[in-house]
C-alpha cells in the first residue's frame, strides 16, 4: 500500500521521458539536458535541431497527454464515486458529446483553431447544465436516475446534431477535420493552449482536493450521506461542475477521448482501494501516464499518426471484458 | 437527548401516508415501530431524520425542530443505522466506520489519528474489532449490522434511528443485535428501530408504537400494546400473543 505511491510517480516519470524522447525525430539525454540549460539561463549558443523540436513540438504535446489523461481520469473518479457506479465515464451528463457538437460547428463554420476550441468547451458546459436544469425540474424522481438519463438524453441529441454537421460538411477538407477530432488527438497542442487550459483544470481540481473526503461519504447514496451530515445537493452540484469543467477544458483541445475516464479510476481503485481521497490522486497519476504511453504507441505505431480515441477504444474494450469475466460481487 | 414528534403528518407531495402522529423517545428508551408493509415506516424515519420535510407538525430534537437543522447539525443528534446493504465499492469496514466521523470533521478535513481510535473503539464495543480491516462487501449479514451500529456510535449522536436492524439475519444474529441495542440503551442513548418481528418488540423496546391505516394506531408499553387484539388487526391475520413458562409472552398464529 505505501509502496504504491512511489510506484505511480516512477512509472510516471519513465512514461514522461519514453514520450519526450520517442518518436519521428529521435531525442537523446544530451538534447535533454541542453534545453534544461536554456530554459534555466545556464546556457546559450545556436539551439540544436534535438532542442528545437523538444521545445516547440514534443513539449507542449507530453504536458497535453499528461494533463488530458489526468483530467479525465480524475474527473471520472469523481463521477463514478457520486452516481456510485463503476460503470459511468466523465460523458455520463453529455459534456463530450456537447463538446463534440460545438467543436463540429466551430469546423463547419471554418472558424480559426482558438475559436473550435472554445466553442467545444462553452457547448460542454452549456449540455451539462441543461442536463441538471432538466433534472432539477424533474422533482419527486430519483435525483441521479433522472441525472444519468437526462444525460444519456442530451448525449443523444447532440450525436444526432453531429451527424447532421457531417452532412453539411465539405467531404474533401471538413470532414477529415471532424472526423480526426471525434477520435481525438494531441497533434496539434500548442503551449499557448495549455496555459488557458491548466488554469481551468485546476480550478476544477482544487474543490475535489479540498472536499475530498464528503465526497467519498457520497458513494454511501443521498439518505446516508445526509444523515452522516453531508449536505447532499450541494456537494453533488459542486462535484458535478468540477468534474464538467475539468473535462470540457481538456476535450476543447484534445477532442473526444473515450475509455480514459471510465478504465483508469478502475485501475486505481485495484492499486489504493475506493477512498476517494487515495483514489482521486492514485487515478490522476495513473491517467497521466496511460496517455503519455498511449499518445507515444499513436505517434509512433505507422507512419500515419494513429488517433488517440482508436488506441484507447482497442485497449479499453478488452480491459472492460475482462472486467465483467472476474465476476466479482463488487468493485474493488 | 430526547426525540419528539408532534402532530407530524408524513408522506410526500401530494400523497399523504400518515397524519397527526406524535411520539417521544428519551435517553434510555427504546422505541419500537410495528405496521403492516406499506404502512409509513420508512416515510416517518425518512421524516424523522431531517431526509423529507414533515407535510405539517414538526420533529425535535429536545426543543430544537429538526427541519430547521442543516445536515451536519442533525448528524451530530441522530445517526441512522440503515438496513445492512453491501456498498457499490469494496470499502474496509474500518473506513465505514470513520465515515461516522464525518459530522465531527472540520469542511476540508479528512479523518485522523483520534477518529481512526474512536472507530476501533466502537468496534471493539461492540465485540467486533478484528473486523476492522475486513472487505464489507465480503462480510456476514450480522457482521455488516454491527459495522453500521458502529459507525452510527462513531458519529457520537445520542439519538439512535434503526431501519430494521434485525432483517435478513439469522437468529443468532438477531438476538446478538438486540443484545447490543438494549445495551446502548442502558448507556443512555435514546434508539427508536422498526421491526416486522412483534417478537423483537417484546424483546428490547420500552416502548411500541403501532403505525397502521395512515397513522399512529397505538403507542405504549409492550405488554399493553402488542395484544392479539391489536396484532390481529394490523396484520389482518389471527395472532395470539401466549406466556411462557418462563413468564416471557411470544407471539404465534392461531392456526396449529
Amino acid at each position: 500500500m505505501r509502496l504504491v505511491a512511489p510506484l505511480l510517480l516512477i512509472a510516471l516519470a519513465a512514461a514522461l521521458a519514453l514520450a519526450l524522447a520517442v518518436g519521428p525525430f529521435p531525442l537523446g539525454l544530451d538534447d535533454l539536458a541542453r534545453a534544461a540549460g536554456r530554459l534555466t539561463g545556464m546556457s546559450d549558443g545556436a539551439q540544436t535541431p534535438g532542442e528545437i523540436v523538444l521545445l516547440r513540438v514534443r513539449l507542449p504535446r507530453v504536458a497535453a497527454a499528461a494533463l488530458v489523461g489526468a483530467a479525465l481520469a480524475g474527473a471520472g473518479t469523481a463521477y463514478q464515486t457520486l452516481f456510485r457506479n463503476p460503470l459511468v465515464s466523465p460523458d455520463i451528463l453529455g459534456v463530450a458529446s456537447g463538446a463534440g457538437l460545438g467543436a463540429v460547428a466551430g469546423i463547419l463554420l471554418s472558424l480559426p483553431v482558438i475559436l473550435i476550441q472554445g466553442l467545444a468547451f462553452a457547448f460542454g458546459l452549456t449540455t451539462v447544465a441543461l442536463v441538471y436544469l432538466i433534472a432539477a425540474a424533474m422533482r419527486g424522481l430519483d435525483r441521479t436516475l433522472v441525472l444519468v438519463l437526462a444525460g444519456i438524453v442530451m448525449g443523444a441529441l447532440a450525436g444526432a446534431c453531429i451527424s447532421l454537421v457531417k452532412i453539411l460538411a465539405d467531404p474533401y477538407d471538413q470532414l477529415p477535420a471532424i472526423t480526426f477530432w471525434l477520435l481525438g488527438s494531441l497533434a496539434g497542442v500548442k503551449l499557448i493552449d495549455l496555459s488557458i487550459v491548466a488554469p481551468l483544470v485546476l480550478v476544477g481540481l482544487v474543490p475535489l482536493v479540498l472536499l475530498r473526503w464528503r465526497i467519498g461519504v457520497l458513494s454511501l447514496g443521498e439518505d446516508e450521506a445526509r444523515s452522516l451530515g453531508v449536505d447532499v445537493p450541494r456537494l453533488r452540484a459542486l462535484v458535478i461542475a468540477a468534474a464538467t469543467l475539468m473535462t470540457a477544458s481538456v476535450v476543447a483541445i484534445s477532442g473526444v477521448i473515450g475509455w480514459v475516464g471510465l478504465m483508469i479510476p478502475h485501475i486505481a481503485r485495484m492499486l489504493v482501494g475506493p477512498n476517494f481521497d487515495r483514489l482521486l490522486p492514485a487515478a490522476m497519476l495513473l491517467g497521466a501516464t496511460f496517455m503519455l504511453v498511449v499518445d507515444t504507441l499513436g505517434r509512433s505505431l505507422a507512419r500515419v499518426e494513429t488517433p488517440i480515441g482508436i488506441l484507447t477504444a482497442v485497449l479499453g474494450a478488452p480491459f472492460f471484458l475482462w472486467l465483467l469475466a472476474r465476476g466479482r460481487r463488487s468493485w474493488s | 437527548m430526547r426525540l419528539a414528534a408532534r402532530d407530524l403528518d408524513i408522506g410526500y407531495r401530494g400523497h399523504v401516508v400518515g397524519r397527526g402522529i406524535t411520539l417521544e423517545v428519551s435517553p434510555g428508551e427504546v422505541l419500537c415501530l410495528l405496521g403492516p408493509n406499506g404502512a409509513g415506516k420508512t416515510t416517518l424515519f425518512r421524516t424523522l431524520l431531517g431526509l423529507l420535510q414533515p407535510l405539517g407538525g414538526s420533529v425535535f430534537a429536545d426543543e430544537l425542530a429538526v427541519d430547521r437543522l442543516k445536515p451536519i447539525e442533525i448528524a451530530k443528534r441522530m445517526a441512522y443505522v440503515p438496513q445492512a446493504q453491501v456498498t457499490e465499492f469494496a470499502y474496509r469496514v474500518l473506513d465505514v466506520v470513520l465515515m461516522g466521523r464525518t459530522a465531527r470533521l472540520r469542511t476540508f478535513a479528512t479523518p485522523g489519528a483520534v477518529d481512526e481510535r474512536i472507530a476501533c473503539a466502537k468496534l471493539a464495543d461492540l465485540g467486533v474489532a478484528d473486523l476492522a480491516e475486513a472487505d464489507f462487501t465480503r462480510i456476514s449479514g450480522g457482521q455488516r449490522q454491527l459495522a453500521l451500529i458502529a459507525r452510527a456510535l462513531a458519529q457520537e449522536a445520542p439519538i439512535l434511528v434503526m431501519d430494521e436492524p434485525t432483517a435478513s439475519l439469522d437468529f443468532g444474529n438477531q438476538m446478538m443485535v438486540l443484545s447490543r441495542i438494549r445495551a446502548l440503551a442502558g448507556q443512555g442513548h435514546s434508539i427508536v428501530l422498526s421491526t416486522h418481528d412483534p417478537d423483537h418488540a417484546l424483546l428490547v423496546a420500552s416502548r411500541v408504537a403501532i403505525i397502521a391505516d395512515g397513522g399512529l394506531r397505538a403507542m405504549g408499553p409492550p405488554n399493553e400494546v402488542v395484544t392479539a387484539a391489536t396484532l390481529s388487526a394490523i396484520y389482518r391475520t389471527d395472532v395470539r400473543v401466549e406466556e411462557t413458562a418462563s413468564g416471557r409472552r411470544v407471539c404465534v398464529p392461531g392456526w396449529h
